[in-house]
């Protein structure tokens, strides 16, 4: 659970792949190390990245590192973000020129880690209550988004050492797929941080056909 | 006259508020969505831990969030746009 509880508080990891090739930085260097082996892994059989992710976070070792790395990109986001993105464009465009279409995968991966970024930064009393609720009381899906976010993680650093097509394609088509799923945690944690959102949620109207449907959104 | 829908569109305050600044072509491409969901041709990704009952499904640049937990019944309750300016 710990590990759990480690995932949910890490600052962007999207950022973390940048920061490997554009830093002089030796924790990067040593986190790299460690992750090399998983990485081999997941170009070796993209489909399991999942099983990878999970063996991860039983490695406390790396996990350590992990957490020490992102908290320097949370200690300087503005060093690390601008360049984090253009790697992110030249990840899509690497994708874009064997045809393969991970720009919406890679706009949710990011829309994501901003997002948690601006909560660790500005909010981080109740983004802490949100995700210590989640990992209390619905473990199972603390779990999941453990898995999925350490997934992620370890495709788009090995999207570096992809050499053939065919890599690229299995690695995009997992992302593709995991992406999908961190919206539902994207939108999830949008929602629980909001706390009035509960707030009104009366119903007000019902609709059954086209007009009515139209009357409410005013397009009639 | 129109048909019924499949199902019963139920409108909470909050659906009406989030789509009040909304420009005519972000509401016609919320009103397909809508009309597909109440005709029952398509269904959302699950929202997770307590919010596990509720679905979003993408209308362009926006999301709309429901439920369907009851029989022929789709309450809709948010619009939300997706912050995607980062990559675009």
């Amino acid at each position: 659970m710990l590990s759990v509880a480690l995932q949910t508080v890490v600052p962007p990891l999207s950022t973390i792949p940048t920061s490997y090739s554009s830093t002089r930085l030796s924790i990067f260097r040593i986190l790299l190390e460690h992750m090399k082996p998983y990485l081999e892994c997941v170009l070796e059989k993209t489909k399991d990245v999942e099983v990878v992710a999970q063996e991860l976070l039983k490695d406390q070792k790396t996990l350590s590192l992990l957490y020490l790395a992102s908290q320097e990109v949370l200690r300087s986001p503005q060093k690390f973000l601008p360049e984090a993105l253009n790697s992110l464009h030249t990840l899509s465009k690497k994708f874009e020129d064997e045809g393969i279409d991970v720009e919406d995968a890679l706009d949710i991966i990011v829309e994501h880690d901003m997002w948690k970024l601006r909560q660790i930064e500005g909010n981080f009393g109740r983004y802490a209550e949100v995700i210590f609720n989640l990992i209390i009381n619905y473990p199972e899906d603390a779990d999941r988004y453990s898995i999925i976010y350490m997934s992620v993680l370890l495709l788009l650093l090995a999207i570096n050492e992809a050499n053939t097509p065919e890599k690229l394609r299995a690695l995009g088509e997992e992302l593709n797929r995991l992406a999908g799923e961190l919206e539902s945690y994207t939108l999830t944690f949008m929602i629980m941080i909001e706390e009035s959102w509960t707030k009104e949620l009366n119903v007000i109207a019902t609709a059954k056909i086209s007009e009515e449907i139209k009357r409410v959104l005013g397009i009639d | 006259m129109t048909d019924s829908y499949k199902h019963v569109a139920e409108i909470t305050s909050r659906f009406k508020k989030s789509i009040k600044t909304l420009d005519k072509g972000v509401k016609e491409q919320l009103f397909i969505r809508i009309e597909e969901l109440l005709n029952g041709q398509l269904s959302g990704k699950s929202l997770k831990g307590p919010y596990r009952e509720l679905k979003a499904i993408r209308a362009g640049k926006y999301r709309l969030i429901y439920s369907d937990k009851e029989l022929c019944k789709i309450v809709l309750y948010d619009v939300r746009h997706r912050e995607t300016a980062y990559m675009s």
